[in-house]
């Protein structure tokens, strides 16, 4: 069968009609060799840009089986690229690292919900551990289903490693603060606490919270708030006046302040300003140390020192004293006995008589004065006694009764209950008791209200305490340092001899006990005796 | 009458004294104002008692007691010491028997030494 022909025309319009298609397609053609340049082009670009980006770029199939790497994970883990394709990730892990995994992508297929940031931690080909934080997203094909997993990973080994060591220094620095016996603060520029590390409570009784809410000046006695104030406001003046400043600086201070069961305690502060960055200040540090038992050991020196220097100084005038008191007897004794012969002649004239007799009483006065000299010499040659020295006190006020009485003195005496025995010199602390009874009688003599207490009571376990307190007039400060010293005395001519209290004092402390006086709150003077327990090397057989 | 030996080296206390007690009537009394001038007259005199210091220059009085106890001519009489180096109370309070001597502190109060003598 033949093919019907067509006219020319026919063919013609044929023909024509070929050439434009063919033109289309050529056109066509173009366009896709356009296009296919330009999606290597973008390819390429994509590909650069997957290598150029500082975290690393995986895609693996289902099975975890790597498919895609940019660069960066070869650099990461160590590996040429051609040894990562393929390579599942099983292999990069340890076991519990790899469980982790596991569960994080089968979640992740499970719910097909990217999971945005988790940590994974990694092995290098030289067996070193590096940690990354992953974002992953589950990978599907044109159908939407899921074909595998791309993972986008962060190098974060540096940060984890310095957050640890900052966590390491943190609970370092925490575990020292917190265990020191020193109790650290911290307080802003206004001076409200920021920080009270717990070793407070051991300090102070306050737990970090009640002592942030315990406002300084409860804490701190008048002097030391005040005293405190003064160098905080001085600092912060030199801190910011404009001057050059040693940003390391610190002042030292010692404060007393109260407990919270309202003790009183010493405490050595050192404070320096918290800085910022900048070396801007931002606060205040304070680190603050018990001192008591230091103050404490400073104050008893201080009167070991004191009752050193007291004893050496009546040893040395005592020995003198004896000695002037000796040669002063002698022409004395002359004189006496001259003055009795006197007073022996007939006839003599009455009013010479009783000139005589003045004489006597003086000579007399003078013996007296000498007498009292050759003890503060003398006060070691003692008879040791055991007594009961609520017994001793209660026979000196019943033979005293009576004069006390007169001078409308009332006594009020406490007793403490249960006290020891101890060795002593019995007549000696009469006598310096009742030097006390004495002095206090005489201080209370022109006052309105005239109250001798006496009181006992037990001075820890080794000692006993007397306490002779009157409401007299009170010794001046000036003098209380004096008193015990010889001759010194706040009394009128003739009416002391000013050798009472050293006497005294030499007394106790050949008992190895002291005796001291301070003012007391009726205005008037509290002496106090402590004598020692236990001295039974020294007691000699009644 | 009783005689009383006086050693002290206070001349003017060996005379007060000494004017004292004959003045009173109640001995007749000697004075040395030396340890060896009181031992030798001690020998001499045969005192009933002897009244001695303690402080004197050279022989002082416990010298002067240790010899006079040592010679059987003298140990016998009984000694005083007179003196101001023991203290008045101290001595009132031990009745003047103090280690095993008999004391008399100065000043002395005649009165108490009469009683002392009359009582030998």
């Amino acid at each position: 069968m033949r093919a019907p022909t067509r006219s020319p025309d026919e063919l013609r319009k044929e023909i024509s009609a070929l050439k434009r298609q063919i033109g289309k397609l050529e056109k066509t053609k173009r366009a896709c060799e356009q296009a296919q340049a330009g999606w290597r082009e973008s390819e390429a670009r994509c590909q650069t840009i997957i290598d150029a980006i500082p975290d690393g770029y995986v895609e693996a199939d289902l099975a975890g089986n790597f498919t895609f790497i940019n660069n960066r994970i070869c650099e990461h883990l160590d590996y040429p690229k051609a040894e990562l394709i393929g390579a599942n990730i099983r292999r990069f892990q340890n076991a519990a690292g790899f469980q982790k995994t596991f569960r994080v992508y089968n979640q992740i297929f499970k719910t097909g919900k990217p999971c945005k940031s988790f940590e994974l931690a990694c092995l290098r080909k030289n067996g070193s551990q590096k940690i990354f934080e992953v974002s992953a997203s589950l990978a599907r094909d044109a159908q939407g289903r899921p074909v595998g997993f791309c993972s986008v990973s962060r190098d974060i080994t540096e940060r984890k490693k310095m957050e640890r060591a900052l966590r390491e220094s943190e609970n370092r620095y925490r575990m020292i603060v917190e265990n020191i016996n020193e109790s650290v603060s911290t307080m802003d520029l206004n001076l409200n606490y920021t920080y009270v590390s717990p070793s407070e409570i051991r300090t102070s009784g306050y737990t970090p919270e009640e002592a942030m809410r315990t406002p300084p000046d409860k804490e701190l006695t008048p002097e030391s708030y005040a005293m405190a104030l003064g160098v905080m406001a001085e600092e912060i003046k030199r801190e910011f006046g404009g001057g050059p400043v040693d940003i390391h600086r610190k002042r030292s201070l010692e404060l007393a302040m109260y407990k919270k069961n309202g003790d009183l305690y010493w405490q050595e502060t050192t404070t320096s300003f918290l800085r910022d960055e900048n070396g801007q200040a931002t606060g205040f540090l304070f680190v603050g140390r018990d001192i008591t038992a230091r103050k404490q050991a400073e104050k008893d020196l201080q009167a070991a020192r004191d009752q050193l220097l007291q004893a050496e100084k009546l040893s040395a005038i005592g020995q003198l004293s004896a000695g002037v008191a000796h040669e002063i007897l002698n022409p004395l004794n002359i004189i006496s006995l001259e003055l009795q012969l006197i007073q022996e002649m007939k006839n003599l004239p009455r009013d010479v008589s009783e000139e005589l007799s003045i004489c006597m009483a003086q000579i007399d006065r003078i013996v007296a004065i000498a007498d009292g000299l050759m003890q503060l010499a003398r006060v070691s040659d003692k008879k040791m006694e055991t007594t009961q020295i609520n017994d001793l006190i209660a026979g000196i006020l019943t033979l005293h009764k009576a004069q006390l009485m007169i001078d409308k003195i009332e006594t009020v005496v406490r007793y403490q209950d249960g006290l020891p025995e101890i060795p002593m010199d019995r007549k000696k602390i009469e006598q310096v008791i009742l030097n006390l009874i004495s002095n206090a009688r005489g201080a209370m003599e022109d006052r309105e209200s005239k109250i001798l207490r006496i009181a006992t009571d037990r001075e820890g376990t080794d000692a006993i305490r007397i306490t002779v307190a009157d409401t007299g007039r009170g010794i001046a400060t000036e003098h209380l340092s004096k008193l015990f010293n010889p001759f010194f005395t706040t009394k009128a001519q003739g009416k002391g001899t000013g050798l009472g209290l050293s006497i005294s004092y030499g007394i106790i402390k050949d008992h190895g006990g002291r005796i001291w006086a301070e003012n007391n709150s009726w205005g008037g003077a509290s002496f106090y005796i402590s004598l020692p327990v236990r001295r039974t090397m020294d007691v000699q057989a009644p | 009458m009783k005689k009383v030996l006086i050693i002290d080296d206070e001349e003017y206390f060996c005379r007060a004294l000494k004017k004292n007690l004959e003045l009173k009537a109640v001995c007749r009394a000697l004075a040395a104002t030396t340890g060896a001038e009181g031992i030798r007259l001690a020998r001499t005199e045969k005192p009933d008692l002897i009244l001695l210091d303690i402080m004197m220059p050279g022989m002082d009085g416990t010298d002067v007691a240790e010899a006079l106890l040592a010679d059987p001519a003298t140990s016998s009489i009984p000694i005083i010491f007179v003196t101001a180096i023991i203290n008045k109370e101290d001595v009132r309070r031990n009745a003047g028997q103090i280690g095993g001597r008999t004391f008399i502190a100065k000043p002395v109060k005649i009165e108490d030494l009469i009683k002392r003598i009359n009582a030998l």
